[in-house]
């Protein structure tokens, strides 16, 4: 599904992804973990397609197609979706009204007509049911005002909506009670199937116990340095990333 | 063309005015100050040599027909008042000469109808700032519209006022004037348009309304501006407000070619309140420039001023707004906002929020931005799936949201919700109404 071969990134003449490598294959999760700075965002951003990197090497492939050329929006049509770890708040548009706006977009783009005021709200009420949100949400200003834990809850949302083939969930987990963290991964396992795949951004393994990874990378200074199974997120969780680096040199 | 230096006396002597009269003393305060220049603060980012070469109307030139006009939703059901080229026409108006204690009648009328009204209110709100386009519209003043609520009368529906232009005569300036007097505990609601019937011909206005709240009286006005092209218009409206009246305005401006409102608020009498929204929309080479001065002339007094810019291609605009809190105006709370969307490089705000205070115990906020479209947030509406442009209109629609769900008036808060809708290309994404309003069943 998704195969991202020596990928080099950069910001403003500084490399942040360097020379970093990853397969993901569908009904695959995996989790990237690693200390704050390393690239985790970056990378998230860059598949998404995010233009303000400089990409000097390397390839993304996606369903077999090389996306690095591709805008954003294409690359969401084709099955991406980032969960971001700092949603963006938009005041004036509600949630409902963006996610008409995306839907009908992709529709377009298949050819279909908008879809009917009746079915879409089915569908919304459905969705907003699976991450437990207050269908009052749906009506006020996109993520405006929203507590941490709403936000987050709202991406998962969307990502129910817009149910897409590769999502990347950036520390979706981070600042969730217990409870909002069950909803989320309650959310995710439900979508989970054979044909899609998920990349999880997280620091804490307790995400872990419930959306149970395939695979683990630690990623250090710009790339994976370390893969394991989720036994690795334990030893992670025990023990720091310090060893990680010792055993790196650095 | 060749313009006498002389333009303004050559008409104004074709008038016949008696000496001593108003008009006289107007128009001779106006001669003394001519048009401001670029050195005058309150017109240094406006360049009105356009309307140097426009005379002022004397001779009110009403064409026999006019073209169909169009008709807005919010047409229906309501009293509708036109003037055309600045003139009050009856023929084309449909209202109620009396409704629920509600007057209307031409400007001519009234001076003989409600004379002690007019006389005691007529020109009284100009005095304390001259201002050479509101001297003028008072000597060349065309025969106008007055509006009458008497004390507690509640208006049924609203009133629009729809001001057409229509083969106006060539370098003319159209004075149109109006005087809106609402009594103790009235209320009163007035939606005004600017409609340029003959796209070939220019559409020039120099309008002054004053508008009189006694004690408690409630008055709404939403104002709707738009030209293609050819829409020349300086306005001057100016409120004197008693104690506990409200005044709630809403001013939406769209491809002006060059509009200059200039709003000017008297808080007279202690817990009046005054809120004036209001959104540009320019586009070309389109020139909007907003002025306000709301003045806390007594205590306990509220206002609130929200303006948006939304400015493409080289267009430009000013924003000036002004509170002045008076001495003694104690417990004054005033708010202003002024935030801007530079949609192209060349694009230029002029932006400057004012406070003038001399009282010690008040709460004044104000602030105005100027920036481009957040970059995040056009690529979260990326990520999901909406391109680029798309993106950036939905930012833009949703930046004058603020401004448009504060319209308290359904009808015309849907008529300018299409209109963005229109003018951002957004149609499809406009079924989202039916969508919300199922939602929060
Ligand atoms: N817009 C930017 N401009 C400059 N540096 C950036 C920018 N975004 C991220 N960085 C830098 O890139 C590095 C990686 O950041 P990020 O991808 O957010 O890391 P992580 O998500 O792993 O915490 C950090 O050193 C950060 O400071
Ligand atoms: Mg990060």
């Amino acid at each position: 599904m998704l195969k991202i071969t020596n990928l080099h990134a950069s910001i403003d003449d500084k490399e942040i992804l360097k020379s970093f490598n990853i397969e993901v294959k569908p009904g695959e999760i995996h989790a990237i973990m690693g200390p704050n700075g390393t690239g985790k965002s970056t990378l998230a951003n860059v598949i998404t397609g995010r233009d303000s990197y400089d990409i000097s090497e390397g390839s993304i492939i996606f369903k077999g197609e090389e996306i690095l050329e591709l805008s954003p929006d294409e690359r969401a049509r084709l099955g991406i979706f980032l969960a971001f770890q700092y949603p963006v708040e938009i005041p004036g548009v509600s949630t409902t009204n963006f996610m008409k706006a995306a839907i009908n977009e992709r529709r377009k783009h298949q050819g279909l007509d908008p879809m009917k005021a009746a079915e879409f709200l089915k569908l919304m009420k459905e969705k907003m049911a699976l991450v437990e949100i207050d269908q009052k949400f749906m009506s006020r200003s996109l993520n405006e005002g929203f507590s941490g834990g709403e936000k987050k809850r709202n991406e998962i949302f969307q990502m129910a909506m817009l149910e897409p083939s590769l999502a990347i969930l950036d520390e979706t987990d981070s600042g969730l009670d217990i409870d909002a963290l069950k909803i989320v991964s309650k959310g995710v396992n439900q979508l989970r199937n054979k044909d899609n795949a998920f990349i999880v951004i997280t620091h804490y393994q307790r995400l872990l116990d419930y959306i149970v990874p395939d695979f683990v990378h630690v990623m250090y200074d710009g790339r994976i340095v370390k893969s394991g199974n989720k036994d690795l997120a334990k030893e992670l969780e025990a023990r720091g990333y310090d060893w990680i680096k010792e055993e790196l040199g650095v | 063309m060749i313009v006498s230096d002389n333009k303004y006396k050559d008409q104004f002597t074709l008038l016949n005015k008696k000496e001593n009269s108003l008009e006289a003393k107007a128009f001779a305060r106006f001669e003394k100050m001519g048009l401001p220049t670029r050195k005058s603060e309150v017109y240094r980012y406006s360049n009105l040599s356009y309307f140097k070469n426009l005379s002022p109307s004397i001779n009110g030139n009403i064409p026999h027909k006019i073209p169909e006009y169009f008709s807005h939703d919010y047409l229906k059901e309501k009293n509708v008042l036109v003037t055309i080229n600045g003139i009050f026409s009856e023929s084309l108006s449909t209202y109620e000469e009396e409704e629920n204690g509600i007057y209307i009648s031409c400007m001519c009328d009234a001076r003989k109808e409600f004379r002690d009204i007019v006389e005691s209110h007529y020109n009284e709100t100009s005095k304390d700032y001259p201002d050479a386009f509101s001297e003028m519209n008072t000597a060349f003043a065309q025969c106008g519209i007055f509006i009458y609520a008497k004390k507690n009368a509640l208006a049924k529906k609203p009133i629009l006022i729809l001001h057409l232009g229509y083969a106006q005569a060539e370098a003319s300036l159209a004075c149109q004037r109006n005087l809106i007097v609402l009594e103790e505990n009235s209320k009163l609601e007035i939606i005004e348009d600017y409609l340029n019937l003959d796209e070939e011909k220019t559409f020039n206005i120099n309008h002054f309304s004053e508008y009189f709240l006694k004690a408690n009286s409630d008055l709404r006005i939403n104002i709707y501006q738009e030209e293609e092209n050819n829409f020349h218009f300086i306005g001057n409206k100016f409120f004197e407000l008693d104690r506990d009246s409200r005044l709630k305005l809403s001013a939406l401006n769209f491809d002006g070619k060059f509009v200059r409102n200039n709003f000017r608020v008297n808080l007279n009498g202690e817990n009046a309140e005054a809120t004036l929204n209001g959104i540009f929309i320019n586009e070309n080479e389109d020139h909007t420039d907003s002025r306000i001065l709301v003045k806390h002339n007594a205590p306990n007094c509220q206002s609130f001023q929200t303006f948006k810019g939304i400015l493409n291609h080289q267009s430009t605009a000013v924003f000036n707004g002004k509170v002045y809190v008076a001495e003694g105006a104690q417990k004054t709370n005033a708010y202003q906002s002024n935030k801007n969307i530079l949609l192209s490089e060349e694009a230029v705000i002029n932006t400057k929020p004012e406070l003038e205070i001399y009282a010690n115990d008040v709460k004044c906020s104000h602030g105005a931005t100027c920036g481009q479209l957040d970059e995040n947030a056009i690529f979260y509406a990326e990520s999901r799936g909406i391109p680029r442009e798309k993106a950036k209109k939905l930012i833009v629609f949703a930046f004058a949201q603020e401004v448009v769900q504060a319209i308290d008036n359904e009808d015309f808060k849907n008529f300018i919700e299409r209109r963005l809708v229109h003018q951002l290309d957004l149609a499809e994404y406009s079924t989202y109404e039916s969508v919300q309003s199922g939602i929060k069943e």
